[in-house]
């Protein structure tokens, strides 16, 4: 599947669909999208580069190794967000809030920022790159397999 | 308070880094821990005295009674100092014992883990949380025994105590469960004001808790452990297996008496244990060879005497406790550090080697003396005050009037055969004269060891020796410690000289008459040696083996190889299990009641059931994935239909990688399903099939038929995104929020699954050999 259009086609999809991944993500709380999801566009995004044009093709913005650091990073920031309430006195994964401890009057309009959503973003990163890790490696077998 | 227990953890994680750093002065950094612990703990002292109790709580999970609450009172103290100050002369000992090795720096981190740990179990007042820090100190036990991992005595060591302690904890946390749902509570310090209520259930809580106590303080029968666990280095022994960790049954013995001593079981099976694990430990110690061993067997008889005093639970008994650990802690603490080093000089531990070292290493001599004399429980040594104490309290064991004549009589009798163990420790080791077998394994002539090493045992025999002459110095100690025990406060005034009373002959007659044992030493060990059979070595390893090959009968059956097997098992088991509770407890199907359904509704289940339909028909992989594929997004389309934009979405896309991940992994498999599967295996799959999709159907049905009563979890969930969440997503609030545990569950298992994955991929278990990618 070497096609030129569909490789140019994703190559100009590929910032259009990071970009809807994260407004997924920013959206999930209130609206449809979240984390899972938002993990989910953002590797098919890269995916779709791989099945057009191969997996090297890919492996210049993401590779394999960065895939699975994104995992442990992803991983750590979902459990630091649930560790930090017991800093401040609460209970494991009990959620905090911005507008909890800033004057409304300060943040900008129907803005806040809060464990969960750090949470979010957590699971976001942990998705991307687990499906990167696992994709990207059964394709690059599938690849040498064939040469 | 929380501090003194979780530094530990953070130094430990710290201390392979601050070892590779600092080589060998690391080991000053590290011995700072303990020290700061131990001397901010004497600071705090006075305040405990005064019947004080500190306290502090981090709220873990509330919601489920698990909390780390901390609270320090006399009887945490008293263990408190024992693990800090001894652990600090360990790690000091440990690092010239271990000169030179480079797994130092993780002989540090696990030590280290264990230190904390085992502060965690003394200091915690909460039941679950005790167990958390009880299991930690069963694990890195483990890693401590089998530090020597190349040697296989040192790995079945470890993994004997690991099995045998570990299983206790079980039991003991069932036990705690029990025992909080009678309680309601998990706090320790709330449960013994609570009367209890349900005798029975207390019972089952008792027995439980009591096979976690004795397991892990080495009581008859599951000693066995103990002797196996004398695989770890020397310091390792000295510090878990005879001062600290193995006390810790005993520590949860004292900890709960205010709880149970009033129930009559309690005394009796608590007593009885105690002074059968006294009797077969001394009697075993009796006829060992190995320094090690003699000690390991000594440590099993006096961890059976104090389990014994706190089932007879009187006063002086709990005093008598009290004073006894401290007193073992000091000279069998220090007795272990010397053997290290006369192991470490002479590269043997067999008494039958050894003699007439006095010459060579004097202050060795001198300093095992001490400890031998307070073992033995000679006046002016701290052993002679607890002995006193012992004897004291058997004379009032309690017991009815049959029997009360015996316990003094059987002190009495495990005391002779510590003073004649002490004699062989002091004299076979340093005075004998020629060893009976030709040594030549050291290669220089031993002397005493460096200061490092000597320093233990110096402050240890120190301390044993002011507080023999001045017992009063430990009044406070003891009071406040028995205080907590007995729940009721506690005069202490102790002494060296009470004139010429009942337990000063019994104690008088001990020291003779064991003296007299040691002469005929060699015939009695002799004869212990005929009669005493490993029977519970012989049970636990026929239990072992019944385990291994069960467990492999079983995988040999589940775990087969094929993955279509795999897939068998599971969809039978779960339709079974399902199919029984639908049919059986939940009374039939209900019979669904059918709308009138849009014709979208129609038209999609159609093109469902048409493509499934095709699907099994395929010849060839590519249609069937395909099919799947069409599957998929035809359910996707259905939760658009009944407007939930999440679940779309995310099916959507979860579909398109599915096909993508299975025509990659198809990529290897056959291009036609002919050549995997015979007639009958189809035919089998598709009876197979049925049923799950029957079943399923059944599940679907129930529970969308209104079966349950009152507001659901979905209603609240609805109700309080916003309030409790602030989120109007409710499907994303829960996600994140009220079912985060879950979800932190879900990603960490699809971590583990891609990392393992990528390694099967990367390494090629399977086929081509590894070095080739490596």
């Amino acid at each position: 599947m070497n096609s030129v259009i569909i490789r140019t086609a994703a190559r100009l999809m590929l910032p259009l669909l990071l970009l809807f991944s994260v407004y997924l993500l920013l959206r999930g709380h209130n609206q449809p999208g979240g984390g899972f999801v938002g993990g989910l566009v953002a590797a098919s995004a890269l995916i779709l580069l791989a099945l057009a044009g191969g997996v090297g093709d890919v492996k210049a913005l993401f590779t394999i190794g960065l895939a699975r650091t994104a995992m442990a990073i992803g991983l750590l920031i979902a459990f630091g967000s649930a560790l930090l309430p017991l800093l401040m006195g609460k209970a494991f994964m009990e959620s905090i809030w911005m507008s909890d401890y800033v004057p409304a009057s300060v943040l900008p309009t129907e803005f806040d920022f809060g464990t969960p959503l750090l949470f979010d973003i957590g699971v976001d990163i942990v998705v991307l790159g687990m499906v990167l890790t696992v994709v990207l490696s059964l394709m690059g077998e599938v690849e040498e397999w064939r040469s | 308070m929380a501090f003194i227990v979780l530094s530990g953890f953070g130094l430990a994680i710290l201390a392979p880094c601050i070892v590779r750093a600092l080589k060998h002065r690391a080991v000053g950094v590290i011995a700072l821990l303990p020290v700061g612990i131990f001397l901010s703990l004497l600071l705090a002292a006075p305040l405990i005295f005064g019947g004080e109790a500190f306290y502090s709580v981090i709220r873990w999970a509330p919601s489920l009674g698990l909390n780390l609450t901390f609270r320090l009172d006399g009887l945490g103290l008293l263990f408190s100092l024992l693990v800090s100050g001894i652990g600090a002369l360990v790690v000091v000992y440990a690092g010239e014992y271990l000169k030179g090795r480079s797994e130092i720096g993780s002989f540090y981190l696990y030590f280290l883990l264990f230190m904390a740990a085992m502060l965690g179990v003394v200091l915690t007042d909460n039941l679950l949380a005790l167990f958390v820090f009880w299991e930690l100190t069963s694990i890195t036990s483990y890693l401590l025994i089998g530090f020597d991992h190349e040697v296989e005595s040192a790995r079945n060591g470890a993994l004997k105590a690991l099995l045998i302690t570990g299983s206790g904890g079980l039991a003991m946390l069932a036990g705690f469960v029990v025992l909080g749902q009678v309680a309601g509570t998990y706090e320790i310090s709330k449960l013994s004001l609570s009367p209890a209520t349900n005798a029975a259930q207390l019972t089952i809580a008792l027995a439980l808790i009591l096979v976690g106590a004795f397991t892990k303080s080495a009581q008859w029968p599951f000693h066995i452990w103990l002797p196996d666990a004398m695989q770890a280095p020397t310091p390792v022994s000295a510090y878990l297996h005879s001062a600290t960790m193995v006390k810790a049954g005993v520590y949860l013995l004292a900890r709960l008496s205010p709880t149970f001593s009033d129930s009559p079981s309690w005394m009796y099976t608590v007593s009885i244990i105690g002074i059968v694990t006294m009797l077969a430990g001394g009697i075993l110690a009796l006829k060992q060879t190995d320094l090690k061993a003699i000690l390991a067997y000594t440590t099993i008889s006096w961890l059976g005497t104090l389990v014994m005093l706190l089932g007879w639970g009187s006063s002086q008994a709990v005093k008598a406790a009290m004073v006894g650990v401290m007193a073992h802690a000091l000279y069998k603490g220090s007795l272990f550090l010397l053997v290290g080093g006369i192991d470490h000089e002479t590269r043997t531990r067999d008494i039958r080697r050894l003699g007439g070292l006095w010459k060579m290493m004097p202050s060795t001599a001198i300093l095992t003396g001490i400890s031998a004399l307070s073992m033995a429980g000679v006046p002016f040594f701290l052993g002679f005050i607890a002995k006193e104490l012992l004897l004291d309290s058997a004379l009032h064991s309690g017991y009815s009037a049959t029997f009360a004549w015996m316990a003094p009589v059987i002190v009495v009798f495990a005391s002779l055969m510590n003073v004649a163990i002490a004699w062989r420790l002091f004299h076979g080791i340093f005075f004998q004269k020629a060893p009976r077998v030709p040594t030549g394994v050291a290669t220089r002539t031993p002397h005493d060891p460096p200061l490092a090493m000597q320093l233990g045992p110096l402050l240890l025999g120190a301390l044993t020796v002011i507080f023999g002459t001045f017992p009063a110095l430990v009044n406070s100690f003891v009071s406040s410690a028995a205080g907590a025990v007995l729940a009721h406060k506690v005069e202490v005034k102790l002494a060296v000289w009470h004139g010429i009373n009942t337990p000063f002959l019994l104690s008088l007659s001990a020291l003779v008459l064991g003296s007299g044992l040691y002469l005929i030493y060699a015939a009695v060990a002799k004869l212990i040696d005929r009669l005493m059979l490993p029977i519970f070595d012989r049970i636990y390893g026929g239990l072992v083996q019944m385990i291994i090959e069960g467990s492999q009968a079983v995988t040999r059956v589940i775990q087969n190889g094929t993955l279509r097997y795999y897939l068998m098992t599971i969809l039978l088991t779960a339709s079974l299990l399902i199919g029984y509770a639908l049919l059986v407890p939940a009374g039939g199907i209900p019979v669904p009641q059918v709308g009138s359904p849009s014709l979208a509704e129609v038209l999609l289940s159609i093109a469902l059931i048409t493509t499934a339909i095709m699907i099994t028909q395929a010849k060839g992989r590519l249609a069937a994935i395909a099919g799947l594929g069409v599957i998929g997004a035809l359910i996707a389309l259905f939760f658009v239909l009944f407007s939930a934009p999440d679940l779309a979405l995310t099916q959507f896309i979860i579909e398109t990688l599915m096909v993508i991940v299975f025509l990659l992994v198809f990529h290897f498999l056959p291009r036609f399903f002919e050549e995997f599967s015979s007639k009958a295996g189809r035919i089998r799959d598709f009876l197979i099939s049925a049923l799950v999709g029957i079943t399923a159907s059944g599940l679907v049905l129930f529970s969308t038929a209104n079966h349950f009563t009152g507001p659901g979890i979905s209603e609240y969930f609805i109700e309080n995104s916003y309030i409790l969440a602030h989120g109007t997503n409710v499907v994303n609030v829960i996600l994140v929020d009220f079912r985060g545990i879950d979800t932190l569950g879900e990603i960490t298992v699809l971590v583990i699954a891609a990392t393992g994955i990528y390694a099967m991929l990367k390494f090629r278990i399977f086929g081509r050999s590894t070095t080739e990618r490596l």
